[in-house]
């Protein structure tokens, strides 16, 4: 939860976020911790229904007509139960993003504090919480923001995202899957483009292969339709790696990384073991 | 007293059955919607095909992300609208990164021109609150609200329009927006 101290400072980040002054790499942090932290979120909701009537106040534009007969056309057949099980998995995510960056040990989370001092250039919005939290006061609002955004200021870091901002702009993810090992340590974050059929694979430097494997990504299939290998993963700490996956379905349910030997497995389903996994967990902003 | 149900009341109704998959249900809820998104993606895109592409594919956004909505979001019109802005914003930037942006401002300036100043927000009941506050507010961080707000600018962009220094104009802004939020 926010911290009343905080309270202002967040107000006016969120307050930014709804008008739209965040950069791109600000925007996509600030959306993951909006999509764990529930204090965020309501602030958002806040300002969308304080700003609502000023677009409301546009007069009305009628739309061409062959517009909804194409978008009928053009929409994913996505069964009910699917559905259902998204809703599901939405919120079970989204409590294990939180769960998983809480979960953190204290030499992980210096390292993430490492990776943080060096990457805080990355955006201007983390640079502000990385200030914060070092702060004489401390940083008092939810504690696993931090660590939260640690994963994002990873990820974007290692993109050198300012540099690439124009080019992650075609790219809007709007899925994100953290891939954990069974004791909810997080692994890899997947963030996925259903549009443009682009993954961002970044690793967050907790496993290591052993000699002669590799580990391969497995998109999973709705319905338990089967899987669909996304290719290697990288493994070294803060490796990052875009990739145009053609075979990525947006209807996916999550990922599941299997090791295999080097060059990863000769058939169309795992060879090897299958050791970790993650749900997909759209994006709702 | 009336039955009717409130358009929010309406659009949750729909929402829910685009979860299930119901098409006629999305078609509802674009005619009940879409000339109000489609302003806003205009005011942000100009009039073009841009925003109709834009329209199109805000709705595939709102099939897709039905399922996921809940009451926590908030009312489904400003939900609704947080969408289409952000898909339309996502666009403009997009453009604002590979075009000149002169070109940018330029496209969208004649729809924008009769919006300069806020007399268009008085003639609309629930935006009263608002323009009250806004008129109370020094004339930049009230132009810029209502700027990045309805047509996209950006920080740079307001600052540059404004010949005020980014770092001063974002602590008008900052307060401005702290005046609306205390707002009743």
């Amino acid at each position: 939860m926010i911290h009343s101290d905080d309270k202002e400072w967040w107000i006016n980040h969120s307050g930014d976020y709804v008008l739209g002054l965040m950069s791109n790499a600000d925007r996509l942090v600030f959306e993951r911790i909006m999509h764990v932290e529930p204090d965020v979120q309501k602030l958002v909701v806040q300002w969308r229904e304080k700003l609502q009537p000023l677009s409301g106040a546009l007069p009305p534009i009628e739309p061409p007509d062959h517009i909804l007969p194409s978008l009928i056309n053009s929409l994913p057949a996505v069964p009910e139960k699917l559905f259902a099980a998204k809703t599901a998995s939405s919120e079970a995510v989204a409590a294990s993003v939180g769960t998983a960056a809480k979960k953190l040990s204290n030499e992980q989370t210096q390292q993430a504090d490492k990776r943080a001092g060096v990457l805080a250039d990355g955006t201007a919005f983390m640079r502000m919480i990385d200030e914060k939290r070092k702060s004489a006061d401390g940083w008092r609002s939810f504690a696993g923001v931090a660590s939260v955004a640690c994963i994002g200021m990873g990820m974007l870091g290692w993109m050198g995202f300012k540099a690439n901002e124009a080019k992650e702009v075609s790219h809007q993810y709007d899925a994100i899957s953290i891939v954990e090992s069974a004791s909810a340590q997080p692994l890899w974050v997947v963030d996925s483009s259903s549009a443009n059929k682009t993954l961002r694979i970044t690793s967050l430097g907790n496993v290591d292969a052993e000699d002669g494997k590799v580990y391969e990504l497995w998109m999973q299939k709705p319905d338990d339709g089967g899987v669909v290998s996304m290719g290697l993963l990288p493994t070294d700490a803060n490796a990052s790696m875009q990739i145009k996956a053609r075979k990525f379905d947006g209807s996916a349910t999550g990922f599941n990384v299997s090791l295999e030997d080097e060059g990863g497995s000769p058939e169309p389903v795992p060879v090897g073991p299958v050791m970790y996994k993650g749900l997909l967990n759209r994006l709702s902003y | 007293m009336s039955d009717k149900p409130t358009l929010n009341q309406q659009l949750k109704g729909l929402l829910a059955k685009c979860a299930t998959g119901d098409e006629s249900a999305l078609s509802e809820l674009y005619h009940l919607t879409a000339p109000n998104l489609l302003a806003v993606q205009v005011r942000i895109l100009g009039m073009n095909s841009m925003a109709e592409r834009a329209l199109h594919d805000t709705y595939l956004r709102i099939w897709l992300k039905a399922p996921d909505y809940t009451e926590s979001m908030g009312e489904p019109v400003p939900w609704l609208t947080s969408i289409a802005r952000n898909h339309a914003l996502n666009l403009k930037r997009a453009r604002r990164d590979t075009d000149n942006p002169e070109n940018v401002m330029d496209e969208t300036a004649e729809i924008n021109a009769e919006f300069t100043d806020l007399g268009f927000l008085a003639n609309y009941e629930d935006a009263a609150g608002v323009n009250a506050v806004l008129d109370e507010m020094g004339t930049h961080a009230s132009d810029s609200i209502v700027r990045a707000y309805l047509d996209g600018w950006s920080l740079e962009e307001l600052s540059e329009s404004y010949n005020i220094p980014k770092d001063s104009l974002h602590d008008s802004i900052h307060e401005g927006m702290r005046a609306l939020g205390s707002a009743s």
